[in-house]
C-alpha cells in the first residue's frame, strides 16, 4: 500500500539546516498495523506526516496505492487525503468552536456527503465510539479520552483505508489509552491498515511490526508474530 | 457546508468578544461615514437633475474682457433669449430670471420681508419641472403684475384662503394679483426663488419699447440669468460656433467702441451647481469638496479595514490550528478561502445593518451640519442602500482577503507540529498596515489644523476696515432715502450710536463696476473699475485709512461733483506711483459722444486710501474708486455703528426711529460681521466636516491599533515573565512594547508630511488671502498622534509588564 525509497527530509532555517529522515525504505502492506518508535526528535512525526501526504519530502519516492505521489500537488493530496487517510492526534485537535458531531462531520462536508448521508453516518460513528450521548457537546467539556474518541470518530468517518495515529494515547491515562488502543486494534481487524508513531512499548505490542527510528534512520524493523 | 460555516463563524464571534467588538465597531463607524458622506455627495450630484428637461437646459453666461480685466459672470443681457431664439434653430424655448432682491409682501395685517424672487417669463413652468398647485402653468405668468407664489409663502399670507386672484401687496405701492401656487423647489436645486413675478411686469413698467429693446447698449448689460430649452438632439456647441457671426449682428459694434472683448459661456443645468465659477451666481457647491468628502470616506473605510486585516491576522496563530485541521480532513484552499471571506463579509454586512441605523438616528444632526434635508429610505434612496449593500460585501471581501490568503496558505504540517508559520512578512505587512493607517489619521489631523485656521484667518483678518458693532440695513423706501439726513440727526441723538453712514453697495459683497478713464502717459485709458458711492460719513465710520490726501469733506461742495479716492490697488494699477494725488479720473464714458445714463463725471483724485476687501476674501482686491455723492438714489445701505454694550436698547432705539421715519415698512437689519461671516459657510462646515470625520477616523485607527496591541502583549507574555524574572523594570517592559509602534506612528507622519503638504496647498491655492503651512503644523500632528497612540498602547503594555511573572511563564 505504502511504499517509500531513500526518502530524505531536510528543514532548513536560515542558519540551520537539519535531516529529519535520511534515506528511509519501507513498505507497508494493506491491513497491516505498524508502529513506529524512536527517541524524541528522530523523524518519526515527520516520516507520519510525509506519508500521510501533510508534507513533501527533500528526496526519494513515494507510493501510495500504487500511485507516485510525492510531486503531487496540494489539491491532488488533498484530494487523495481526503478519501483515503485518517489521522489522530495526541492533542486531538478537534475544533473548539465545533460540536462533537459537528467535528466528526466536518471530513464529510469536504466530501460533498447529503445532510441525511452524513447524519445517518456520524451518529453511527458515534454510536460506535461510544460517545453519541456527548453528541452535542463542545471538546472543552470533554474528558481526554473522550476527546480522543470523538478524534478517532473523525478519522474513521470517510472509511479511510489508512489510519495515521501520532502517539494517541500520550495524552491519555492508562485507562483511556487502553480503550483507544482497542478502537484502534478493532479498526484494524476490520481490515483498516494503522500506522502508529508511539513511545509506549505496551502500545506498540499491538502492532504486527515496529520500525525503530533513530536520527532519520530505519534501525530496526522488528515483525512481531500475530497472536 | 453553510450551517457549519455559519456556526462557525458566531461561535468565534461570541467567543472573542473583545475583537469582534473593536472590528464591528470600527466597521460599523466607518461605513456611518460613509453612508453619511455618500448621501451628501448623491444630493450635490443630483442638483437640477429633477428637472425633466435638465440633459436640453442651458444657461447662458458672460465672459468679457475690458481693458486687460477679465470677468466671467453667470448673467447675460436680457435681449439674448428672444434674439437667441430667433437666430439659433437650436433653441426651443427661452427663459430669464431677473431677481428683485429682498421685498416687503403684505396681505391683510400680515406683512414680512421676502427674500429670493424673481422676474421670470412665462414658459418657466414649460421648461422646467416646477409642478403648480394651483393656476395654469400657461398662462401664470402671462399678465403683468400676476404673481406666483411657492406653498409656503401662500400658506403664509392666505392661510386656508384660495389664493388665486387675491392681492398681494409689495414693497411701496405695487399690487400683484396671486395668479398660481407652485411647489417649493426641490432642496437640490441651485433656485432658491420662493415666487415669481411675470417679465410682464418688468416690461409695464419700463415700457414695452425700452424692455424690447434691440438696441446696442441692452446687449451690454448683463442682469438677467437666460436659460434655454434646446430642441431634441441640438448640440449647445452648435450654438457656441454660430456665436461669432451673432455678435458680429448685435454687438461687435459697440462693443469695439467700448475696448470689451465678449465670450459666450454656456453651462448645462447639471453643471451649474457643483462646476460653475462664475461671478454673480447663486451660491453654488465646490466639486472639490465632493472629492475631499469622497476620499475621507475612502479613508476612513481603508482604516476600518485595516483594522479587521491587521487583527485577523494578528490572531491567526489562534486560527491557525482550525485551518490545519480543516486542510487535514480534506480542505482545499478554496474552501479555507471562501470561509474566512464570508467570514469577513458578515462580519461587514452585519457591521452595515448596525450603520444603516445609526445613520437614520445622525441624520437629523447631520443634515443640520451640512445644511441639508437628507434621507434614507428604501423608497427615496434604493440606489444608495443597493450601493452600500454591495460596498459591504466588497469591504468584506477586501478585508478577508489577506487574512484569507494568509490563513489558507499555512501547511497543515506546521500547525500541527504547534508552529503557527508566523513568519517576518506577517510582521512586516502588519507594519505596514499599522503605518499607513497612521498616515490617513495624520493627513486628517493636518487638514483639520489647516481648514480651522484658514476659516479663522479669514474670520479675522484685517479687511482694512473695522467690521464690529455696525447694524446694516437696506433702505428701499425711496421716501426714506431722501429723509436720510434727518434720520441720521435722529439716530445721533442715542448716546450709543457714535456713526451713521450710507452708502450704494454693501461692503464685504462686492460692489458695482462700470468703465473709468483714467490719466496716464497715453493719454486717458479705458478700464472697469469697481466703485462704491458713499456719503460724507462713511470712511470715519469703518475706520478705513486714508494714506494720502484727505477724506471728503462736506465743507468743499465740489467733492461730490469731482473728487474720487481710489485704493492703493488703484494707484499701483494706473502706474500713479507716488503721484496719485490729483491724477484725472472719469467715471462711464460717453457712447458716441452722447452721456447715455447722465452719469459721467470727470474730476481728480483727492485721496488714497488703504486696500480694504470690498469682495469676500475668496476674491482679491481689485482697484476701487469711492465717490461721495448726495444723490438718494446712491443710499441704498444704511450703516450704524453702536456701541458694544447696551446693543439690545440700541437696536430698539433704531427701529423706533426707523418706524417714525418709515411706517409702513419695518426694519430688518443685521449685524456686519455676522454677514461677512456668512460668506465663508462653505469654510466653517468644511472645518466641522473635517475635524468630526478626522477624529472619527483616530478613533478608528485607535481602536485597531488597542486590539493590536493587546494581542501582541498577550502574545509576548512569555517573554515578559522571563524578563521580568531577569531583572527587567515595568518602565522598560512597557517601553520595550510601545517603542515599536511609536516608531510606526513616526513613520507614518513623515510619510503624510509630503501627501498632506501638497493636497493642503492645492486647497489653499483657492484663496487669494490665505495662512501658509508652517512646518508647526506637522510638528503638532505628530505631537497629537503620538499622545492618541501612546495614550492607545500604554495602558495594555502597562498591564502586561505589570502582571506576575511567575504566571506569565508557566503560559504556554
Amino acid at each position: 500500500m505504502i511504499n517509500t525509497k531513500n526518502l530524505i527530509k531536510v528543514f532548513r532555517t536560515d542558519e540551520v539546516e537539519t535531516t529529519a529522515l535520511n534515506n528511509v525504505n519501507l513498505e507497508i502492506n494493506k491491513g497491516e498495523f505498524v508502529a513506529i518508535m524512536g527517541p524524541s526528535g528522530c523523524g518519526k512525526s515527520t516520516l507520519l506526516n510525509i506519508i500521510g501526504l501533510l508534507d513533501n519530502p527533500s528526496e526519494g519516492e513515494l507510493h501510495f496505492n500504487g500511485y507516485q505521489v510525492e510531486n503531487y500537488t496540494e489539491r491532488q493530496r488533498t484530494n487523495l487525503r481526503k478519501e483515503n487517510i485518517g489521522f489522530v492526534f495526541q492533542s486531538f485537535n478537534l475544533i473548539d468552536e465545533l460540536t462533537v458531531f459537528e467535528n466528526v462531520e466536518l471530513p464529510l462536508l469536504y466530501m460533498k456527503v447529503s445532510g441525511a448521508e452524513r447524519k445517518r453516518r456520524v451518529n453511527e460513528a458515534l454510536e460506535r465510539m461510544n460517545i453519541a450521548h456527548r453528541a452535542k457537546h463542545f471538546p472543552q467539556q470533554l474528558s481526554g479520552g473522550q476527546q480522543q474518541r470523538v478524534a478517532i470518530a473523525r478519522a474513521v468517518i470517510s472509511n479511510p483505508k489508512l489510519i495515521l495515529a501520532d502517539e494517541p494515547t500520550g495524552n491519555l491515562d492508562s485507562a483511556n489509552g487502553e480503550e483507544v488502543m482497542n478502537l484502534l486494534t478493532q479498526l484494524n481487524e476490520e481490515g483498516t491498515t494503522i500506522i502508529m508513531v508511539t513511545h509506549s512499548p505496551s502500545d506498540a505490542d499491538r502492532s504486527h511490526r515496529i520500525i525503530q527510528l533513530f536520527d532519520g534512520h530505519i534501525v530496526t524493523e522488528n515483525m512481531r508474530q500475530k497472536l | 457546508m453553510f450551517k457549519n460555516f455559519f456556526i462557525t463563524l458566531f461561535r468565534n464571534f461570541s467567543r472573542n468578544k473583545f475583537y469582534t467588538t473593536i472590528n464591528v465597531v470600527g466597521l460599523s463607524v466607518g461605513l456611518i461615514c460613509t453612508i453619511l458622506i455618500l448621501l451628501f455627495v448623491q444630493d450635490e450630484l443630483s442638483y437640477d437633475k429633477y428637472n425633466v428637461n435638465h440633459e436640453r437646459i442651458i444657461r447662458l453666461g458672460s465672459d468679457f474682457t475690458l481693458s486687460g480685466k477679465r470677468d466671467r459672470v453667470a448673467t447675460s443681457p436680457l435681449p439674448f433669449g428672444p434674439t437667441f431664439a430667433e437666430e439659433f434653430p437650436e433653441v426651443e424655448q427661452f427663459v430669464r430670471f431677473q431677481g428683485s432682491g429682498r421685498q416687503q409682501f403684505k396681505y391683510d395685517d400680515k406683512e414680512f420681508y421676502e427674500e429670493h424672487i424673481a422676474f421670470v417669463d412665462s414658459s418657466v413652468f414649460t421648461i422646467f419641472s416646477f409642478p403648480l398647485l394651483k393656476g395654469d402653468p400657461k398662462k401664470a405668468l402671462t399678465q403683468p403684475y400676476s404673481i406666483v407664489l411657492n406653498e409656503t409663502l401662500a400658506k403664509k399670507y392666505f392661510s386656508n384662503e384660495d389664493p388665486i386672484g387675491k392681492i398681494l401687496l409689495v414693497g411701496e405701492n405695487a399690487a400683484y394679483t396671486v395668479s398660481g401656487v407652485m411647489k417649493d423647489l426641490p432642496s437640490n436645486s441651485h433656485f432658491k426663488y420662493n415666487a415669481f413675478y411675470s417679465m410682464k411686469t418688468l416690461e409695464s413698467i419700463r415700457g414695452a419699447e425700452q424692455f424690447n429693446s434691440q438696441q446696442p447698449i441692452s446687449f451690454w448689460s448683463f442682469n438677467n440669468y437666460t436659460f434655454l430649452l434646446l430642441k431634441e438632439n441640438s448640440e449647445a456647441d452648435a450654438i457656441l460656433e454660430k456665436f461669432p457671426a451673432y455678435y458680429e449682428k448685435y454687438m461687435k459694434e459697440l462693443g469695439d467702441q467700448l475696448g470689451v472683448s465678449y465670450k459666450l459661456i454656456i453651462q448645462h443645468l447639471g453643471d451649474i451647481h457643483l462646476r460653475s465659477q462664475l461671478q454673480w451666481d447663486a451660491p453654488t457647491g465646490n466639486i472639490k469638496y465632493i472629492y475631499i468628502l469622497t476620499a475621507i470616506a475612502i479613508f476612513i473605510l481603508s482604516i476600518a479595514s485595516i483594522n479587521y486585516m491587521n487583527m485577523a491576522t494578528a490572531r491567526s496563530s489562534k486560527r491557525a490550528k482550525e485551518v490545519g485541521i480543516r486542510k487535514v480532513v480534506g480542505a482545499q484552499r478554496e474552501n479555507i478561502i471562501r470561509q474566512f471571506m464570508m467570514e469577513s463579509i458578515s462580519l461587514t454586512v452585519f457591521a452595515l445593518i448596525i450603520a444603516l441605523i445609526c445613520v437614520e438616528l445622525l441624520l437629523p444632526l447631520f443634515n443640520q451640519l451640512v445644511n441639508k434635508d437628507l434621507t434614507l429610505s428604501f423608497l427615496d434612496t434604493p440606489e444608495v442602500i443597493l450601493f452600500n449593500v454591495i460596498l459591504a460585501v466588497l469591504l468584506g471581501l477586501f478585508s478577508g482577503s489577506y487574512p484569507a490568503l494568509y490563513l489558507s496558505s499555512i501547511q497543515p504540517v506546521f500547525i500541527l507540529k504547534g508552529r503557527n508559520g508566523r513568519g517576518g512578512a506577517n510582521g512586516f505587512l502588519r507594519k505596514l498596515l499599522v503605518i499607513s493607517q497612521f498616515t490617513v489619521s495624520a493627513m486628517m489631523i493636518s487638514g483639520t489644523i489647516i481648514v480651522a485656521s484658514q476659516f479663522l484667518y479669514m474670520n479675522s483678518m484685517d479687511v482694512g476696515f473695522n467690521k464690529k458693532d455696525i447694524v446694516v440695513s437696506v433702505i428701499r423706501d425711496s421716501v426714506l432715502r431722501t429723509r436720510i439726513d434727518a434720520l441720521k440727526m435722529e439716530l445721533k441723538k442715542n448716546p450709543n450710536i457714535k456713526a451713521v453712514a450710507t452708502s450704494s453697495s454693501l461692503i464685504g459683497f462686492g460692489g458695482s463696476k462700470t468703465v473709468h478713464l483714467y490719466e496716464s502717459d497715453e493719454g486717458m485709458q479705458q478700464y472697469a473699475l469697481n466703485f462704491n458711492v458713499i456719503d460724507f460719513d462713511y470712511i470715519d465710520l469703518m475706520e478705513m485709512d486714508i494714506l494720502k490726501g484727505r477724506n471728503f469733506s462736506r465743507e468743499i461742495p465740489s467733492d461730490t461733483i469731482n473728487a474720487f479716492i481710489v485704493n492703493e490697488s488703484a494707484a499701483i494699477k494706473f502706474n500713479w506711483g507716488e503721484n496719485a494725488l490729483g491724477k484725472k479720473l472719469q467715471l462711464g464714458v460717453e457712447i458716441d459722444g452722447v452721456d447715455e445714463g447722465g452719469e459721467v463725471q470727470l474730476g481728480e483724485v483727492i485721496g488714497v486710501i488703504r486696500d480694504f476687501n470690498y469682495q469676500p476674501l475668496k476674491d482679491l482686491i481689485e482697484p476701487m474708486n469711492l465717490i461721495v455723492s448726495e444723490n438718494p438714489d446712491y443710499r441704498r445701505n444704511l450703516h450704524v455703528k453702536i456701541n458694544s454694550e447696551n446693543r439690545k436698547e440700541t437696536l430698539l432705539y433704531i427701529q423706533k426711529v426707523w418706524n417714525e421715519f418709515c411706517p409702513n415698512m419695518s426694519f430688518g437689519y443685521s449685524f456686519l460681521d455676522d454677514r461677512m461671516k456668512e460668506n465663508y459657510e462653505p469654510e466653517e462646515r468644511l472645518t466641522w466636516i473635517f475635524s468630526i470625520f478626522s477624529l472619527i477616523s483616530i478613533l478608528i485607527a485607535s481602536m485597531g491599533l488597542f486590539g493590536l496591541s493587546s494581542f501582541m502583549a498577550e502574545q509576548r507574555t512569555k517573554e515578559l515573565g522571563v524578563r521580568k524574572v531577569l531583572g527587567a523594570s515595568v518602565a522598560k517592559l512597557v517601553y520595550l512594547l510601545t517603542r515599536e509602534f511609536i516608531r510606526l506612528i513616526v513613520i507614518a507622519n513623515i510619510i503624510a508630511v509630503p501627501i498632506s503638504y501638497w493636497a493642503l496647498s492645492a486647497w489653499l491655492s483657492d484663496f487669494p488671502y490665505h495662512i501658509s503651512i508652517g512646518i508647526w503644523i506637522f510638528v503638532v500632528t505628530l505631537i497629537v498622534s503620538l499622545v492618541i497612540g501612546l495614550f492607545t498602547v500604554a495602558w495594555q503594555s502597562y498591564r502586561a509588564a505589570s502582571s506576575d511573572p511567575i504566571k506569565a511563564i508557566k503560559y504556554e
